[in-house]
């Protein structure tokens, strides 16, 4: 990358970034062997891609529909991203695709305990197989599970059959919610917005 | 060295020495993704043709003649490889 004027993010190992002398920047996303670029100059990113297509064959994928199982729509300043394909694969590997929806991720009174007792490996494997199909949607483009995957993550080790319910739940409700997608609107013009939390979500099982 | 089950004989120091291949964060990929629809930034997409066959060895490894592709006559001949190979701990750092 280095040849072709990208130079590395200190920050993300998998982020490049080319800087002309007029501002113009073009920066490239790499996943093993796919990778995105985008640039504010057109001309610009299409001499990047083809100077990187001269080093790596490549399928050239146009316009970037998708990106690591992440559907990415476009309209102008809006650009949409959703997981229903892999979401819709989940539901159905945990038999939820027909479930009755569930109007949140979980119930505000539920507060997972540790469960004390002898860990059950199969029902250990089943439940970090759920949890781990949640946290990659999570991660993805559904933040609105966060609080609730994380919650239930939290004692994966050893969980109970209780817990493994709970996880479910959670499908309850994404089965109701498929059609969710996180939508950035450059036509706001707000610009980016950060939040941070300081208190560990008020977790007591932490303080 | 000899490989013989491809990945399963390879000592971390000799025969490699880093093995991870560029990931980007999903945070990132959120973040840029924002930015752009913020800059109105133009985006395309590259998928690498079989990305884990492009790095040159600097280091010393041997293989054993594949099953099928056995020189007649020198079935004892192991083969040095030049290029990276699929099951080669390092094949991932193509980059």
């Amino acid at each position: 990358m280095c040849k072709i004027g990208f130079e590395r993010s200190q920050s993300d190992a998998g982020i490049f970034i080319h800087k002309a002398k007029n501002g113009d920047i073009v920066v490239a996303m790499i996943y093993v062997d796919d990778s995105s670029f985008m640039s504010n100059n057109a001309t610009l990113m299409k001499e990047k891609k083809k100077a990187f297509m001269g080093i790596w064959k490549c399928h050239d994928l146009g316009k970037l529909k998708e990106f690591l199982g992440i559907t990415i729509g476009r309209s102008g300043c809006k650009i949409i991203l959703d997981q229903k394909a892999y979401l819709t694969k989940v539901l159905d590997r945990f038999g939820m695709t027909n479930a009755i929806i569930a109007n949140t991720p979980l119930p505000h009174w539920y507060t997972p305990v540790a469960h004390t007792g002898n860990p059950d490996p199969t029902l250990r494997t089943q439940y970090q197989a759920i949890i781990g199909s949640l946290l990659y949607l999570m991660l993805g483009t559904r933040p609105d599970i966060a609080f609730s995957v994380i919650k239930l993550s939290q004692f994966s080790a050893n969980p109970s059959r209780e817990r493994y319910e709970w996880a479910k739940y959670i499908c309850h409700y994404l089965a109701g919610t498929k059609d969710y997608t996180m939508v950035f609107d450059g036509n706001t013009n707000k610009g980016l917005i950060v939040h941070s939390d300081s208190d560990w979500a008020a977790d007591i099982n932490f303080f | 060295m000899v490989v013989r089950k491809p990945g399963f004989s390879q000592i971390e120091g000799i025969d490699f020495d880093q093995i991870f291949s560029p990931v980007v964060w999903y945070e990132s990929i959120r973040l840029l993704l924002a930015a752009a629809a913020l800059e109105e930034w133009h985006i395309e997409g590259l998928n690498v043709k079989s990305a884990f066959l492009y790095r040159q060895l600097d280091e010393e490894i041997y293989m054993e003649q594949p099953e099928g592709f056995k020189i007649h006559g020198q079935e004892w001949k192991v083969l040095r490889l030049c290029q990276a190979i699929y099951g080669l701990k390092q094949a991932a750092l193509a980059w």
